[in-house]
């Protein structure tokens, strides 16, 4: 997994590469607790993420309650197995997707 | 480790399609332990859902194990699989020496509540209820040995 920040003031966009899964969500997760302070307008791209495991819906979960007391977030790009995984939690409910 | 079961061989000498190892239960072996699963999938032109569906599931019930089942200690998780006919699935057993877990017994997270109340944990036992045929927990001689069908 790559993580590819685009920062212009407090407006962030994060566009991941590779798979979100047991052995990745955990830098992702230390990503979003050190560099959503201060962001009030947050994008996810998922363009190039084609797995998203548990452990990644949980590092989105937090991104999303973080980005719900300061900000607003977004989800983009998701594809269709990861839509599925995110319908399947009921996560369409909690996230804002594109 | 003392004690490990000997699945080595076919459990019936019928059964040639029966594929079993033996592996470090830990996480940094994960790729390792699903990879003659999902490269059996890939020779069998199986569709990219159903290899999905299976992948989120594997990692899940693997994780499970390297996470809690020894915890702290270290301990071996043993897998076999095989493909069968009539309807067409594969049947992964995944089984460890560890603390007894029946992972059919785990609550089921609440999806309707709201997103501050929503519970970390849960979600990946409930995709894998969700997208698997069929699973079977059973506790014997100290293992925990969870079988899980997926029709192909």
């Amino acid at each position: 997994m790559n993580l590819k920040p685009i920062k212009e003031g407090n407006k962030l966009v994060l566009h991941v590469e590779g798979r979100i899964d047991t052995t990745t969500a955990p830098e992702l997760t230390e990503y979003f607790q050190k560099e959503l302070a201060g962001v009030t307008e947050f994008e996810l791209d998922l363009e190039h993420v084609d797995y998203v495991s548990s452990a990644g819906l949980r590092a989105i979960l937090i991104a999303q309650k973080t980005m719900d007391k300061q900000g607003k977030m977004v989800v983009s790009h998701v594809n269709k197995e990861i839509m599925e995984t995110f319908e399947l939690t009921c996560f369409t409910d909690i996230l804002t997707i594109i | 480790m003392s004690n490990i079961m000997n699945i080595e061989q076919p459990m019936d000498s019928n059964n040639v399609g029966l594929h079993s190892y033996t592996m470090e239960a830990d996480v940094s072996n994960l790729e390792k332990i699903l990879e003659p699963i999902l490269k059996e999938l890939e020779s069998l032109d199986v569709v990219y859902k159903t290899v999905y569906q299976l992948n989120l599931a594997l990692e899940e019930l693997v994780t499970n194990v390297c996470s809690y089942a020894y915890y702290p200690d270290k301990g071996m998780i043993h897998i076999s699989y095989e493909v069968k006919e009539d309807p067409k699935r594969l049947i992964v057993t995944i089984i460890d020496e560890g603390r007894p877990f029946n992972p059919l017994e785990m609550d089921e997270p609440d999806l309707n509540a709201s997103i501050q109340d929503r519970k970390i944990g849960g979600l990946g036992l409930f995709i894998v209820k969700k997208t698997m045929d069929n699973i079977e927990y059973v506790r014997k001689d100290n293992k925990n040995i969870l079988t899980i069908t997926k029709n192909l």
